[in-house]
Parts: structure tokens; sequence; C-alpha cells
């Protein structure tokens, strides 16, 4: 009835608060290097178990992190950022079907980070030189991970169809070869502390402050000479290069590749972790990621058929009432209790 | 030949049946539905439920669009309205409405496969195939509702309230219009006629859950290709992308086909962001 793409791309976000910038504060590095030593240290105390499970969670953690870089900080949503994830891993399972050695691992992780970066490359620059953003691109991403899912189940010679591509060979790092659980979970551990110190360091160039520039008002970053096009296909190409990394780290730690990674499903997960965590925040994607898929392998038996009912009303309520997510919840407490250690140090009687 | 033909014009006819919901809802309170699938697919599921109650399919095919046209409004109602000026966050809420209403059909109905039967039995010779009869009581039946809804938007009071709507809210307001029924209303036709085109489509479809998601990806195509620009432009894109995938499908998978019709999509936005059927100054 009215307008074209090009109004649907201005999109406001008044839910996500706007990042800080400058250094980050010395209680932010303490609790990182915290957390970093506390999942170095998990595989010494605890089973295999638990420590595959963890390192799944931390896969999808970058998954969550190269969401929120382009969605929260760019504002461009992706409803099919599995997709890129997906290709990710296929490329390198492909790789390494075919053999080990230390010049297909280096292939391989190539691979795996050229190949949706590169995809996203090309539907970046059509499309956002087109004048799609916002609510198209997140449809546009969408019929990505619904078709991939379904080329990747059709296509049975190249991806071997629903069983998917296993059988392959240990990553070979020179140095060490990833052959048993604990060196991958160490593997992914030390990619992933990079990946997000390497982001949260990006969103405090002044690329970074670009971004929330477009996403908080697009005509007024470009009338101030911003190349709206140019940064827009660059963090969607980065971010997908991302998640391709992260899709590469998946090979090693599962030693499976499977159709349903590529699909709608896991590419609606990716959305609820960004949106429960705590959109335009980076440590909160992190920790919805880790909280929301330790519910789904704790309460899996108790809730059996449920957990995607519970999970797309979950979706619509915190949208609803909390969009700022885990992150939110957690700064209101944190500041609540800054105030009162605040207030003990200076008695009211003053 | 023919088939491919008589397919062709089937597919187009049944998606601009169900595109044009999802174009109506969008054109007026920008809000992109993505639980549009499901509400096509509760549709068929409507009448499943007659069929299995003993009565005729039909009673089911007239239910189906006052059944879904409801839960059209409760959903805007109740959720949506609030949202109307936050686009990317009514996607998200849409979306998890989309997966819930999924959930809740597996739940009442089972993940499987459900067969209802074809109402109108028996095949007409018809451009040298004998074409099943039913298929070509869908193509004239879409024709004929899809333009209803054109003329209503174009030619009624009713039409010219929503443009009114459309064009300016809050002058709109000042004249006396209540926009917040329109938006209701506007929001149960869309809905309906997704729940008409699910509940008409049923006999052909193999009745599963999952079945929404693929009208709705083969809707936002439709609109991609025929542009947001006018409801006429929707009709053009379901003609070319039921064609076209009844075409390539002649030749091979219908997947392939659906993935040559996203990347010719994805390439023309670039040529022609305003759509295949709209112009750019079209407001």
């Amino acid at each position: 009835m009215t307008a074209g793409p090009e109004v649907a791309s201005v999109v406001e976000h008044r839910s996500t608060p706007l990042p800080r910038g400058g250094r980050p504060r010395l209680p932010a590095l303490a609790v990182f290097a915290v957390a970093v030593a506390g999942f170095a240290l998990l595989p010494l105390l605890t089973g295999q178990h638990l420590t595959g499970l963890v390192g799944r969670f931390l896969v999808f953690a970058l998954v969550a992190v190269s969401l929120d870089l382009l969605w929260g900080y760019a504002g461009q949503l992706s409803l099919g950022h599995a997709a890129f994830f997906g290709l990710g891993a296929y490329a390198a399972g492909l790789v390494l079907t075919g053999g080990g050695g230390v010049a297909r691992s280096a292939l391989a992780l190539a691979l795996a980070v050229a190949v949706p970066a590169g995809a996203a490359l090309v539907m970046g620059y059509l499309l956002f030189r087109g004048g799609v953003g916002g609510v198209y691109f997140a449809i546009v991403t969408l019929l990505v991970s619904l078709l991939l899912e379904q080329l990747a189940i059709t296509w049975i010679s190249f991806t071997g169809g629903i069983n998917g591509l296993f059988g392959m060979a240990p990553l070979d790092l020179g140095v060490v070869t990833i052959s048993s659980l604990t060196s991958a979970y160490y593997l992914v551990l030390v990619v992933v502390t990079v990946a997000f110190a390497a982001v949260v360091w990006l969103t405090r160039t002044p690329y970074g402050r670009a971004l929330t520039a477009i996403r908080s008002h697009e005509h007024r970053a470009h009338s101030l000479g911003l190349s709206i096009v140019t940064v827009k296909t660059v963090v969607f190409t980065v971010s997908c290069g991302l998640a391709g990394l992260a899709g590469f780290l998946y090979v090693p730690l599962e030693r499976f590749v499977y159709p349903t990674q590529l699909g709608l499903v896991a590419s609606t997960s990716v959305v609820v972790w960004v949106v429960i965590g705590g959109r335009g925040t980076l440590v909160g994607p992190v920790l919805g990621a880790i909280v929301v898929e330790y519910l789904a392998s704790a309460l899996s038996g108790a809730l059996q058929g449920y957990w995607l009912l519970v999970i797309g009303l979950f979706l619509v309520v915190v949208v609803l009432f909390r969009p700022g997510g885990l992150h939110s919840i957690l700064a209101a407490a944190w500041s609540g209790a800054a105030a009162r250690i605040d207030r003990r140090r200076r008695p009211s009687g003053a | 030949m023919g088939l491919t033909i008589l397919n062709g014009l089937m597919l187009a006819s049944t998606l601009a049946l169900v595109a044009i919901g999802l174009a109506i809802i969008f054109g007026l309170l920008r809000v992109v539905n993505l639980a549009h699938g499901e509400l096509f697919i509760i549709g068929g599921y409507v009448v499943f439920a007659v069929h299995s109650a003993g009565a005729s399919p039909w009673v089911g095919v007239l239910l189906a669009p006052l059944v879904v046209g409801a839960i059209g409004v409760v959903l805007d109602r109740g959720l949506l309205r609030h949202l109307y000026d936050r686009p990317l966050d009514t996607l998200v809420v849409t979306w998890g409405l989309s997966i819930a209403l999924r959930e809740i059909l597996k739940l009442l109905f089972g993940a499987d496969t459900k067969n209802v039967p074809v109402p109108v039995p028996g095949r007409v010779d018809l451009l040298g195939v004998a074409y099943p009869t039913y298929r070509l009581v869908l193509i004239a039946t879409s024709a004929v509702v899809v333009a209803a809804v054109l003329v209503c938007f174009a030619r009624t009071a009713f039409g010219a309230k929503v443009r009114a709507v459309v064009q300016n809210r809050d002058m709109a307001e000042a004249m006396g219009i209540a926009s917040h029924r329109i938006d209701a209303v506007v929001f149960a036709v869309g809905a309906a006629l997704a729940g008409l085109a699910g509940a008409m489509l049923t006999p052909l479809l193999g009745l599963r859950p999952e079945v929404g998601l693929f009208y709705l990806a083969r809707s936002f195509l439709v609109v991609i290709i025929g542009g947001v620009g006018s409801l006429a432009g929707t009709v053009g894109g379901a003609a070319v992308i039921g064609t076209g995938e009844a075409g390539i499908s002649h030749f091979t998978r219908p997947v392939l086909a659906q993935s040559l019709l996203f990347l010719a999509a994805i390439v023309l936005i670039r040529i022609r962001p305003q759509g295949l059927f709209s112009r750019r100054d079209v407001r």
C-alpha cells in the first residue's frame, strides 16, 4: 500500500541501551579474568560429559556474540544466523572428511571463515545497496536458513543428507593434534576468549561507534558522512565470519555436522540467546547462550515436547516486558548493591 | 506442458491469497507477521477437525476464516499493538508466536501428517490433461476472493478509510475514523485470508504443523518480488513465483526451484529495490 523497503529500513531501537565507549573498567576486566580462569579449570574438576557440554555452550556463546554485533550494535537482525554457523561447520567438515594433516586443518579453518563471510559479503552488498534493511533483511536471512537446511537434506551426495557428515580427521595444529575432547575444549576456550575480546575491542573503535550511530539514526549517520552500505556490509561479513569460526570449532568438539545446525530452529535459538541475555551488551548474549542451553539440557527430561513452546512464549514475554534481558536485571542488581555499599561508606547522618 | 501451466496457475492463485493477507497487515500496521504461516495452517486444521467430527469439509472451509480471523484479532489487540513502533521487536514476538502456535498444534493434533479427502472428486479434460476438478475450483475461488479484496480496498468506503489511516493516522483520527478499530479489522481480514487459503489447500498439503513455514517463506518471496508498493504488486509477485516454481519444478526438485527463485529475488532487490510491479514514487 505505501512505502518501499527503504522506509522499512529506518528502525528505531528504544529498548537497547547505548554501549559505553572508552577503556573497559577494572571490575569488568576482573570478572572476565575470573570467568576465563574458571572455564580453564573446569576439565580438571569435572568429567568428560560436563566438559563437552560447556565446550558446546562456549561455541554457542560465540555465535550469540556474532549476532549481537550485527543486531545489538548495527541494528540488523539476522533471523537465519545458524545458516552461517552451519556453513562454517560444513566447510570444515567437508575438508576434514577427506583426511587430516596441518595443511588440511589450515584449509578447513580458512574455508570455515571465508565461505560464510563471502556469502555474507555478496548478500550484504546486494541487499544493503538495494536499500533493504531492518525487517526485510531479517526475512531474507530467515529464508537463507530455511532453504540451506532443505538443500543440505536434499543434496545427499555432497552433504550426506539427513545423516550429516561424520568421520572427520582430527585437527592438526602443527604443535598439537586435537584428538581428545579435553584438547578440543581448550581450543574452543582459547579461540572464543580471543574472539570475544576482539569483538569488544571492535565495538570501542571508531568503527564500532559508527555501527551504533547507524542503529540509532541511519539518516543522521549518513548525513554525517558515514557510508551506510559499506559499514553494514562489513559488519554483516565480520559477524558471519565469526559465526563460521564457531562452526569450525564445533567440528573437533562434536565430530559431527548435520542439517538442523543450519536450520530455523537453530537460528531461532541464536536469537533467543541474544534476546534473553540482553541485546547490545556482548556479555549478555554469552550469559544467555550458557543459561538457555544449560536449562535446555537440564530440563529436556522434564519438559520433553514442551521446550520449544516454552522458548516461543519466552521470546514474546521477554521482548514485551524485559527488552534488556538478563543483562538489565543483573545491571540493576549490581548498581543497587553498589549504591548500598556507597551508603554504608558515607553514613546517612553526615 | 499443459499440466505445468495449470499447476503454475494453481500455485500462483493460492499464493496470492496467502500473500495478500500478509501484505495488507504489513501495509497498514507495518507489522511483519511471521506467524502468518501458522495462521494459514490453523485453517487447515479447522477443516481436519470438522471432517473428523463427521461434518462436511465445506463447513470447515467456511468456519476456518472465522476462527483464524478471531485468533488474529486476539493476537493483535492482546500483544502486537503494544509494539507497533518497534518493528524488529514485533518481528521477534511474531516469530515467538509462530513457534508457540506450531508447538500447540503438535500437542493438539500430533506431529504426523493428516489427510483430508478432496471435497470435489473427479477430473476435467483441459489443455490436453485430465486435471483434478478441485484444483480448478481452487483457482477460481482464489481469483474471486483476491479480486474482491482488491476491489474492497480500492473502491469501498471501508477501503477509503484504511487508505486514509495508512496515509496519515493522526489526520484520519481527526476526521473521525476510529483507527484502532480499522487496525483490528485489517488484522482480522489478513488472518482470515490466510485461514481460508489453508482450509482450501488442506486436501493437497499433507497437513503438518511445519507446512505453514514453507508458505510463509513463499509469501515473503512474493512480497519481495512484487514489491510492497501495492496490493496489485503482490498479485503480480504471486504470478511470477507461482508459475516460476511450477515451471522450474518441471525440470528439477522443488527445493532447488525455490532456492533459484530466492537467489533471483536477492539479485532483483539490487536492480529493482521497489519490486517488479510497483513504481518507486507510489506513496
